[in-house]
């Protein structure tokens, strides 16, 4: 029969079978970036096909937009106090899809108010040490004795009484007041951005005591531009799930490192 | 078979292929049309979770707040939690346009201020968030060399011989050289203070150069810098009474090397460049505006 059909209509019926196809699979692609973007940003690493769609977008979003600052392989950058994402530590939020796509759009003192911009390290060395409230600078000797009592809680440090005076200076709400946004604990409030002091993982800086006294004394306020209005909300959620999956991996690994050791 | 000529019409092909392509442009038309950003449409766009007048309301947002509402996770929030939270969006979203069609810009202070605000955020974000290069830091750095020491720290005692207290400005001149003339001589200075009546209006131990300007003064700010360590100044009269410092410890300040330096200098490199952006940016602003002053201002000047 076909071979009887004129060639046009041959020709016509091929084009619109490939018309068809195509238009197949934009409408399947359109579905799937809806999909995607309805979806809770948080349950998209539960479905194998959106991060199969995610990942790909995503590293080549991160590498084009956020290498050039947080680096190829994410590790960030201490002389900068540009942190890693591929350590599983999170310095705003706990690391969900959700969190890190928030950060992404809005940035970090971005200049968009909805970014994450609720506070910053003082620098307790200046006659004014913090913009948006009176706080009273430190001493240089105090300023050593809170180093002293931070870096008592990784490594002992002989020096007792200075750990005792920079612990008071370090909950005294009149002095340093470093609870209010590092807790009682040091651990930090992922809230804020505040880092936990009890850990290896520093922002900036080695976790030496010369670092240390640095941030005490000059303050630090990272910040992290706002792509949402420079990026799609699909490339934008992509690099979230990408960055996501990646501190999820170098968890496993750690994880998995850390069992290996025990066993 | 041989090859047609062309000058042979077929003229059922013709309108045949004339009618699939007008129909493949009008499918390509009418999706363009009704998928184009910013086209009155009744669909919601996948990103956003409603559109009031055309404007979305976004997703993201809409979790952002609900999350901080609730204080639970998207997951965990119950339906009528999130129905409530839409709700408030939408109703915000309605009296924000209501806010804009009554010009609240012009009339409402805290309105203005907030966009005053927003715009100079707005006009240095990009600065603000970007990472200068590392030779950029380094030029910085080479330019301002002398911007980069450590902190000076300087200790001192300053003892106060008190104006009033029925002493006249001689006395009061006569007792300092003693007392100077005895912390010169080795005294300690727990015992010339009571020897000799003396106070001591601060004794902060170390201060940061700042600090100690602050409390000695200018004047004996600059003698103290002169001294060196255990040395004692001259005395020093004022409305409060004659001043003595005795230098305990100056650390004077040390060039730092750029590694030291780097995050002082990329926050002094981001400032520079914010100062020149929010100047160039205020300057275009006013090039481009009609601005006229009152002829009882006219010496006002930008």
């Amino acid at each position: 029969m076909w071979a009887k059909a004129p060639r046009f209509l041959v020709f016509a019926a091929a084009s619109i079978v490939v018309a068809s196809i195509a238009s197949g699979l934009i409408t399947r692609d359109r579905a799937l970036r809806a999909h995607f973007i309805r979806m809770p940003a948080d349950r998209v690493p539960d479905d194998p096909e959106l991060m199969q769609f995610a990942m790909s977008r995503g590293a080549s979003g991160f590498a084009e937009h956020c290498a050039t600052c947080h680096g190829a392989h994410m590790q960030g950058d201490t002389r900068r106090g540009i942190p890693n994402l591929a350590d599983n530590d999170w310095l705003y939020g706990t690391g969900r899809v959700a969190e890190i796509e928030r950060v992404i759009l809005y940035g970090i003192r971005s200049g968009n108010s909805k970014g994450w911009d609720l506070a910053h390290m003082p620098a307790f060395a200046r006659p004014h040490p913090y913009n948006l409230y009176a706080i009273p600078p430190l001493k240089p000797s105090a300023i050593a004795d809170v180093t002293t009592y931070v870096l008592s809680f990784q490594h002992p440090q002989s020096d007792a009484a200075g750990i005792e005076r920079g612990s008071r200076i370090f909950r005294d709400p009149a002095g340093g007041n470093c609870v209010d946004c590092h807790g009682p604990d040091g651990k930090g409030d992922s809230a804020i951005g505040a880092p936990d002091l009890t850990d290896a993982i520093w922002l900036t800086g080695d976790g030496s005591r010369q670092s240390i006294e640095d941030v005490i004394a000059h303050g630090l306020a990272g910040n992290c531009p706002a792509w949402v209005s420079r990026l799609s909300p699909v490339t934008i959620r992509s690099i979230a799930v990408y960055v996501h999956a990646t501190a999820a991996a170098a968890a496993k690994t750690e994880a998995l490192g850390g069992r290996a050791k025990l066993e | 078979m041989g090859e047609r000529s062309l000058s042979e019409v077929n003229t059922q092909r013709s309108m045949i292929l004339c009618a699939i392509g007008a129909l493949v442009g009008l499918v390509i038309a009418g999706v363009g049309l009704f998928s184009a950003r910013g086209t009155a449409t009744r669909n919601v766009p996948p990103e956003d979770i409603a559109l009031v007048n055309q404007r979305p309301v976004l997703r993201s947002d809409f979790v952002a707040q609900l999350e901080n509402e609730t204080g639970e996770t998207f997951e965990q929030a119950t339906r009528a939690a999130k129905l409530k939270v839409l709700d408030e969006m939408i109703r915000e979203e309605l009296l924000v346009q209501r806010g804009l069609e009554l010009d609240f810009a012009e009339t409402d202070q805290p309105t203005r201020n907030a966009l005053a605000m927003a715009m100079d955020q707005q006009a240095l974000a990009d600065v603000t968030t970007s990472q200068p290069t590392e030779q950029q830091l380094q030029q910085f750095f080479a330019n301002n060399r002398a911007r980069y020491a450590s902190d000076g720290i300087l200790t001192v005692r300053h003892l106060l011989i008190p104006a009033g207290s029925g002493t006249t400005p001689e006395q009061r001149a006569q007792k300092a050289r003693e007392v100077v003339a005895a912390l010169r001589a080795g005294s300690a200075v727990e015992d010339v203070i009571p020897r000799f009546g003396l106070t001591e209006p601060r004794n902060d131990g170390d201060e940061f150069y700042f600090a100690a300007k602050i409390h000695l003064g200018d004047a004996l700010f600059a003698q103290a810098l002169e001294l060196k360590d255990g040395e004692v100044s001259e005395p020093l009269s004022d409305s409060a009474g004659v001043h003595v410092v005795k230098v305990i410890r100056d650390k004077v300040p040390v060039p730092l090397s750029f590694e030291r330096a780097r995050l002082q200098v990329l926050t002094d490199l981001k400032n520079a460049q914010q100062e020149r952006l929010m100047a160039a940016t205020m300057k275009f602003l006013r090039e481009r505006a009609k601005i006229l002053v009152a002829s009882d201002y006219s010496d006002y000047k930008p």
